[in-house]
């Protein structure tokens, strides 16, 4: 079985950043690395590839579907699996989120205390034993 | 008067003869008058001769006596005195007769006497003259000559007598014949009086008669002119009466007036012309027209008129502003009628009709709707200006077009659809509610549009008329709105997830342990900050229910299941208060039929709102029930119980009993509305038990059982059974337990041949289809069940993604679709569309055709059915034959007399169809033979039978085969 251990968290907003990066490294015991756009998320792929992506939705410029759009365009990093953060988490929504190639969606707000369980479920499920 | 003048014609020879025939008369009666008189003179002639003849006989006979007696006395005494007696004697014998002989000489009897006479009176006159120169010593030969005397006197007596006796008988002859003659002539001239009293008479009477008559005719005649003149003046219209030479021969005081004409031109016997030449100069301006015609020319068409027998109109506006219409009619006997009519308030109201026209139709281009009228059949019959902008056909393009040909598919089968079944049924779907669905331009695009239908009368033609609105704007602003709540909560929840991480993650203690105040002030942040979230959260459901929005995804899921789920779900919630949570030992085992995120938002909220409630140490007990058909699920809670002011509105919005208890317990009090509202939808019930003196609160949630069976069987009518052909299992797993939720009895078909099989052996009320099977197009088997009698009228609701649709739908109208349902199907919809096809189907309104021309009959006896059944009616055996062709009927009502045949003959049409056919009812005028009243139930004479009669034969035989066709598929 597959362990979860490091993360790209991408978002925008800087306090929710900051926010995920603790709750993931000091709850979670993840490592956590940060980018506030999708562009510097792209970057930051070509240097290295985490075990899981997590992007928020909505960001100025290059969106999260978008960004996954662009992930999954580069052989190196295009089997990265990726889950969405986002306040819209209508149903039709996460749907479509899903079927862009998300491997789960996660609604805002969230609660920083079980953030990480949640991302390591949905690993988890997209890794059976 | 004509009869009358024949009358008196022949009155005339009758007169003449009568009058001739007394004149006649009349010289008859002189005539027989004057001959009487004379022959009584000739009688009397007569009579005085014989009288004269007897005189003349006694005194001959006296003389001769005389001279008897002189000469024997002479001769006997010798006296002179008797020679004088005989000598004075003498002359008057010897003068007797030749008198004699004049007096008797015509009658020949007389005669004969007289010859016999003669010589013996001369012989006696001589004789005795002889004997008287007789010696008087002789006395022998004086005996022998007094012997010979006196035989010779008696042979002259004898004659004598003899004549005179012939004369008495003569004498009495002609008094007889006197007296007969003139009593006969009396009697003639009494009856020729008479006769020509009573010609006189009748002549008079005639006369008089005549007389009478004509006085009284001469009366009539008077009295037929004032009323003719009384009614020309009494009249409205002007009126005037022109003979063969067009001259005046009768007019009214109205006349004059309306047309002002001059009075020195009306006389009787004026020629019209003059009059005529001042009403055109008079009323040139509205005369324009006929300015160019001379006056003669003018006459000349009115001579034309009375000769070719033509009527002619004629309006035109007088120079006083009003307006006439003048009508001549030329009648058989020469004469022309010329009536006016004052038409000026007819072409006011022309006006103003027209002006309101104008206005109408300035209304109908202005208005802001586009508004369209279409017929019965569908076809546009008007379109205006707004119509025209919001489609981009103009409407010549769109006149008589279907109104089907503005809306996409499904959209204008289904209203095609929507109208027939309006029509036919009377049942309102689309008609006079307000619908939206979606329009197509000229230009193909499709847009969203709001379609408000209703039905007018324009006189006997039925019209609907339709106001359709872009609603694109409408659904902007409401895509707006949701797009606002969706960004807005963002927005919010954007924020909102910063404040709640941070605190989150303080209260968690991943900064490190904190003092305690910080501690306790973080936590109540931290429990706001979330308090706030779940607002939001709620916000948005009540907004998505309300709207409708909120979808479900039903799956079948095991209530014990989602149960612990919750459980374990909320134990965290529960553990701080020290509040255990526990579930009953016994677990029902069953399914129901869920979505399992909503369904758990319930358990979530009901549990949640336990364990705030509960005491510290306290126990929130969970508990299943089996109860039959359904599952009950209790939440306890032993906590101090819902007040009573406040049970009514619990399940409210904000319902919060108590401001400070709940923000302390930190509720949002949306929970239970949208829990309420959540159970509602799921087709269950949700209600509470409370008990404020120590008993604690239960909280309970009933959903029914997923199960095979119908469940519930309604009350009413016996379970419909329906027929699912959907190939994707979960999908009519899904279905099925929804209907059979609904209490009906169900079976699925996962392909065409499994639903075509299950068709041929049971009778289904109705089946829902999907399109797109694995073995072929479900229009396909729809098609094949319209054409089969046996299924044409089973309902049939196409479940389907869109876009298959717009591919099938052009020829589906003819499919005659109940219903359409979009997958995913939202349960009520299914269940509504399944109810309302069957209801229309084993509804009360019988369907009823009624073959019949007459309208008033149709309308009679489509108003004594109305609460029972639905008339459709045709007027010609071809319709009814078409119409049978495409739809079934519980009876037929049948006219024999038809305009294209005989209603005969559909009975042998519908002999023909396969099946059993509906059953006919003739009802006519004419009796119909015992042969073809044997091939019906029932055969009643319009005159005779009532319609409470007929009323009550429609309904008997059209239930009973309704009832014997509705649960028995296709075996009579």
């Amino acid at each position: 079985m597959k362990i979860l251990h490091s993360i790209l968290y991408v978002d925008d907003e800087d306090d929710i950043r900051e926010i995920v990066e603790l709750s993931l490294r000091l709850d979670g015991g993840l490592d956590v690395a940060v980018c506030d756009s999708g562009s510097a998320a792209l970057a930051y792929l070509e240097m290295r590839i985490p075990d899981l992506v997590v992007l928020d939705v909505m960001m100025p410029g290059l969106d999260g579907p978008g960004t996954l759009a662009r992930i999954r365009e580069r052989p190196e990093c295009a089997d990265v699996p990726v889950v969405f953060l986002t306040a819209k988490a209508q149903r039709e929504e996460m749907d479509r989120f899903l079927a862009l190639g998300a491997i789960g969606v996660i609604a805002k707000p969230f609660d920083p205390m079980t953030l990480a369980q949640q991302l390591r479920d949905i690993w988890n499920a997209f890794y059976p034993d | 008067m004509a009869s009358h003048q024949n009358g008196r014609m022949a009155m005339m020879p009758l007169v003449v003869a009568g009058i001739v025939t007394v004149l006649l008369l009349t010289l008859l009666s002189a005539g027989i008058l004057l001959r009487q008189t004379q022959q009584q003179e000739a009688y009397q002639r007569d009579v005085l001769q014989s009288l004269a003849a007897i005189t003349t006989l006694d005194d001959l006979f006296s003389a001769l006596q005389d001279m008897e007696a002189g000469s024997r006395g002479y001769l006997l005494t010798g006296d002179p005195d008797f020679r004088t007696q005989f000598d004075a004697a003498l002359p008057a014998a010897s003068e007797g007769l030749p008198r004699l002989r004049t007096l008797v000489g015509d009658n020949p009897t007389q005669r004969l006497a007289l010859a016999e006479l003669e010589p013996l009176l001369q012989g006696t006159i001589a004789q005795m003259r002889d004997s008287l120169a007789l010696d008087r010593s002789q006395h022998n030969a004086i005996l022998a000559s007094v012997a010979a005397a006196k035989q010779q006197m008696n042979q002259v007596r004898t004659v004598l007598r003899t004549m005179s006796m012939e004369e008495n008988r003569l004498l009495q002859l002609r008094q007889t014949q006197d007296r007969d003659t003139t009593r006969r002539s009396q009697r003639l001239i009494l009856g020729l009086s008479l006769l020509a009293s009573l010609v006189f008479a009748l002549l008079i009477s005639l006369l008089l008669r005549d007389i009478v008559l004509r006085r009284r005719l001469t009366e009539q005649f008077q009295h037929t002119s004032t009323l003719l003149h009384g009614v020309a003046d009494s009249m409205a219209q002007g009126l005037v009466v022109l003979d063969s030479q067009l001259c005046l021969a009768l007019w009214n005081k109205r006349w004059i007036k309306l047309l002002e004409v001059p009075a020195e031109l009306v006389r009787q016997g004026a020629s019209f012309g003059p009059v005529f030449a001042s009403q055109i100069e008079r009323d040139n301006e509205g005369l324009r027209d006929i300015h160019d015609q001379t006056l003669d020319q003018l006459m000349d068409v009115l001579r034309d008129n009375l000769r070719t027998q033509q009527n002619t109109r004629f309006t035109w506006q007088r120079s006083n502003g009003l307006w006439l219409e003048a009508q001549s009619q030329p009648t058989p006997d020469g004469r022309i009628v010329i009536t006016y009519t004052d038409v000026t308030p007819l072409k006011r109201a022309e006006q103003r009709s027209g002006e309101q026209a104008t206005r109408l139709s300035a209304v109908l281009a202005h208005a802001s709707d586009a508004i369209i009228v279409i017929n019965e059949s569908g076809s546009i019959e008007s379109f205006n200006r707004a119509a025209e902008e919001l489609f981009g056909y103009s409407a010549a393009e769109v006149m008589q077009r279907n109104v089907r040909m503005l809306m996409p598919e499904p959209y204008g089968s289904s209203h095609d659809q929507y109208l027939r079944r309006y029509i036919s049924t009377g049942e309102r779907h689309a008609i006079g509610a307000r619908r939206e669905l979606e329009g197509l331009r000229r230009d193909g695009q499709v847009f969203p549009l709001e379609l408000a239908v209703r039905e007018m009368w324009l006189g006997p033609k039925r019209m609907f008329i339709a106001t359709l609105r872009n609603i694109s704007e409408r659904r902007a602003m409401e895509r707006m709105k949701n797009e606002f709540i969706s960004t807005v909560s963002h927005e919010l929840r954007t924020p909102l997830t910063s404040i709640a991480g941070s605190l989150g993650l303080l209260a968690g203690g991943v900064a490190g342990p904190l003092p305690e105040k910080i501690e306790r002030l973080i936590a109540i942040a931290h429990k706001n900050s979330e308090r706030l979230v779940r607002l939001i959260n709620d916000l948005l459901d009540i907004e998505k229910i309300e709207s409708g929005k909120m979808d479900f995804r039903f799956v079948r899921v095991s209530l014990a299941a989602l149960v612990d789920q919750a459980i374990e779900a909320n134990r965290g919630l529960a553990e701080p208060l020290a509040v255990t949570i526990r579930r009953g030992a016994t677990v029902p085992d069953d399914d129901v039929l869920a979505d399992t995120d909503r369904l758990m938002q319930v358990l979530t909220n009901l549990i949640s709102n336990a364990v705030k409630f509960s005491p510290r140490q306290g126990a929130v007990t969970l508990l299943l029930e089996d109860r039959g058909a359904t599952l009950r699920l209790n939440v306890h809670d032993d906590g101090p119980g819902i007040p009573e002011t406040f049970r009514d509105q619990i399940f409210g919005k904000f319902a919060q009993a108590d401001a400070s208890d709940s923000r302390q317990k930190g509720g949002t009090g949306l929970g239970l509305n949208i829990a309420k509202r959540i159970i509602e939808r799921h087709g269950g019930h949700i209600g509470f038990e409370s008990d404020t003196s120590g008993g604690g609160t239960t909280f309970w949630i009933e959903l029914q059982k997923w199960s095979e069976q119908p469940l519930a069987a309604s009350a009413d009518a016996a379970p419909a059974q329906v027929l699912v052909c959907e190939d994707d299992a979960d999908v009519a797993a899904v279905l099925a337990q929804t209907l059979r939720g609904a209490g009906l009895t169900v079976d699925v078909a996962h392909s065409l041949r499994a639903a075509r099989d299950l068709l041929a052996r049971n009778g289904y009320e109705v089946l829902t289809l999907d399109l797109v099977l694995p073995d072929g197009d479900g229009l396909d088997l729809l098609r094949s069940l319209r054409d089969d009698p046996a299924t044409n009228a089973l309902p049939v609701i196409v479940v389907s993604g869109r876009i298959d649709a717009q591919h099938h739908l052009e020829t589906s109208s003819a499919l005659r679709v109940a219903g359409w349902l979009q997958k995913p199907v939202q349960p009520q919809e299914l269940t509504a569309a399944v109810h309302s096809a069957t209801r229309a189907q084993s509804a009360q309104l019988l369907q009823v055709l009624h073959v019949e021309d007459d309208i008033d009959v149709i309308g009679v006896v489509r108003m004594a059915l109305q609460d029972v059944a639905h008339v459709v009616p045709v007027k010609t055996v071809g319709a009814a034959k078409e119409l049978l062709r495409h739809q079934r009927f519980d009876a037929i009502v049948l006219d024999l007399a038809l305009p294209d045949g005989s209603g005969l003959d559909l009975l042998e049409a519908l002999r023909q169809q396969p099946g059993a056919s509906a059953p006919v009812v003739i009802f006519s005028a004419q009796e119909p033979s015992p042969a073809v009243a044997a091939q019906v139930r029932a055969a009643l004479i319009k005159s005779k039978a009532s319609i409470d009669e007929l009323v009550a034969v429609i309904k008997h035989h059209a239930q009973d085969y309704r009832d014997r066709n509705l649960h028995g598929g296709s075996e009579q």
